[in-house]
């Protein structure tokens, strides 16, 4: 039953999905056409494995973009998209119980978070054996962690996620989820002071991911209880 | 859950497939369902006719599920339906009146996903209704007519073998051709595997063919209930000629409708006994009285236009 509302899922987002696999790849491409035709100061005087490494940490960079975005479209669809045509009611009406139907959607979400930390953790240690390779410390791709990517993500997602449960359609859910993060960090910093608390600056990013993955299951689980228990989709 | 046998002597006796004991369901203001009794017997067609706004598409999505009365139960196969579990929805086949169905699925896709949710599930059934309905199996759904659409509706719910099987004014807005081919597919699965059936709808020549039982709702209540074979027998349409210059002085509780013009006077009684002829005729000025029997129609129209007078009347 659940791998049939999987397959339903995912091809209700296939889209979403694709993008998630097909944008590393394009902006790889890209990232590699601009950097090697323009050949501006970013690369000016460097060899190609340093070039390789501008190249790779740029579709990092990009991809993280790209992955933001659709994290939101994602968490904002899932639940909105089958309400907004009322395919729902159909669904409603079939022998899969309400908590089959969330948890084939978490799963499609989960999914999509796997690929995600897949793609930056393949494309970050690149980055980081060419670093190596090429014994430059000028370009390192340590900005951000593989858990602050998944983090970020699964806040994005489920704040979307979780207004999405009482929205029609995933125009306000996904807006919300967008601006989470950006929120977030003032939100974080007022708390800090309130409660006057010093944190060394360092540790504020780990602080802010980490508050906004906590934001984010809080909002997966408020969203999954409040579509487990509304009535009429 | 284990279905009752269905065998006819067991129909008979054993608890119904469906009832609803004192069903309401309130919409702010609006009573949309009031109070509502339906029984319908194990591998019985029960026929619910109404105007639109009697109650009848309420009272349905409260039985299957997609919306919670206010008050009242609901019972399926003798036990109250409190939490809907995988195999009592799996016993349940439904068609709406307007089909949500995923859109961007082929005809195909709809029939794998909908079949990989019951056990039932009879593909040969299923092979047999895409031919008689000559539904493009290769074609998305947002690309079907609405009669397409409506037979697609109803071959995803046969085909799973349902033991119940609700239909919403299935035929509603189908040409007369699909309503046909709608209808005959209906009573192909009666003959097939015997379920029980509950069919709304506004078309009285659909429920009339059909039904082994009629209910007539309005306003949210049921306000006839009898066998198919028997409705012609209750009702009854009284026809007299009153004596010049006079009115009516007395109209039995049972009249549903009355209408007087010139001398004629009109009047359809619910439920009919010989008796009533001769209480008219010992209270009336009446010169001579007969009785004739309605039509179906009829018999629907004289009943909702007598509440609508009866309702103008306590309104005034």
């Amino acid at each position: 039953m659940l791998r049939t509302l999987f397959w339903k899922d995912c091809r209700l987002v296939r889209l979403v999905l694709w993008g998630s696999i097909a944008s590393p790849i394009l902006l790889f491409i890209a990232s590699a056409i601009l950097v090697f035709t323009i050949k501006g100061p970013l690369v000016e005087g460097r060899t190609t494995i340093e070039t390789w490494t501008v190249v790779v940490i740029a579709t990092i960079s990009t991809n993280l973009a790209v992955a933001y975005v659709l994290g939101g479209y994602l968490g904002a669809s899932l639940l909105t998209l089958e309400r907004g045509d009322q395919s729902i009611e159909f669904l409603d009406c079939l022998p899969p119980l309400r908590r089959h139907v969330v948890g084939s959607k978490l799963l499609v979400l989960l999914g999509f978070l796997a690929i995600q930390l897949f793609v930056f953790l393949a494309l970050h240690s690149s980055a980081r054996q060419l670093v190596e390779f090429s014994s430059n410390s000028g370009s390192t791709p340590d900005s951000l962690s593989g858990l602050n990517i998944f983090e970020m993500l699964l806040g994005v997602t489920g704040i979307a996620w979780c207004a999405s449960s009482i929205a029609k359609a995933p125009a306000i859910p996904l807006l919300l989820g967008m601006i989470s993060p950006p929120v977030m960090i003032p939100i974080i910093q007022l708390s800090l002071d309130w409660f006057g608390i010093t944190v060394p600056y360092s540790q504020t990013t780990d602080l802010v991911f980490f508050a906004l993955m906590v934001f984010g299951i809080g909002g997966i689980a408020l969203g999954s209880i409040l579509y487990l228990f509304q009535e009429g989709l | 859950m284990i279905a009752p046998p269905m065998s006819d002597v067991d129909s008979e006796v054993i608890i119904p497939a469906v009832r609803l004991t004192g069903l309401s369901k309130r919409f702010r203001s609006q009573v949309a369902v009031d109070r509502l009794n339906i029984e319908v017997k194990c591998g019985s067609i029960f026929g619910l006719l109404g105007p639109n706004g009697a109650g009848k598409s309420t009272t349905i999505r409260m039985l299957v599920g997609l919306t919670s009365p206010d008050d009242g139960e609901i019972e399926l196969w003798g036990d109250p339906i409190e939490t809907r579990s995988v195999e009592l929805k799996q016993r349940i086949g439904y068609v709406p009146e307007l089909h949500r169905l995923y859109r961007w699925m082929t005809v195909h896709e709809i029939i794998r996903f909908t079949s990989a949710f019951y056990p039932k599930w009879d593909d040969l059934l299923c092979e047999q209704l895409l031919a008689q309905f000559e539904l493009p199996t290769s074609r998305r759904v947002s690309k079907l007519s609405k009669g397409m659409t409506a037979k697609l509706g109803l071959l995803l719910a046969l085909s799973s073998k349902p033991d119940l099987l609700v239909l919403d004014e299935p035929t509603s807005g189908l040409d007369p051709i699909v309503r046909e081919e709608f209808l005959d597919g209906i009573l192909r699965s009666k003959q097939d595997h015997n379920p029980t059936i509950l069919f709304s709808s506004h078309h009285v020549d659909d429920v009339s063919r059909i039904s082994d039982r009629i209910g007539i709702m309005d306003g949210g209540r049921l306000i006839l209930c009898e066998e198919a074979s028997l409705i012609q027998e209750r009702v009854q349409s009284i026809r007299g000629v009153l004596e010049d210059g006079r009115l009516p002085q007395w109209i039995p509780p049972q009249a549903v409708w009355s209408r007087v013009n010139r001398r004629d006077w009109q009047l359809t009684v619910y439920p009919y006994e010989k008796r009533i002829i001769e209480q008219i005729k010992a209270n009336n000025p009446v010169a001579s009285l007969e009785t004739e029997s309605l039509s179906l129609d009829d018999i629907f129209k004289h009943l909702i236009r007598g509440r609508k007078a009866s309702a103008r009347v306590e309104g005034q």
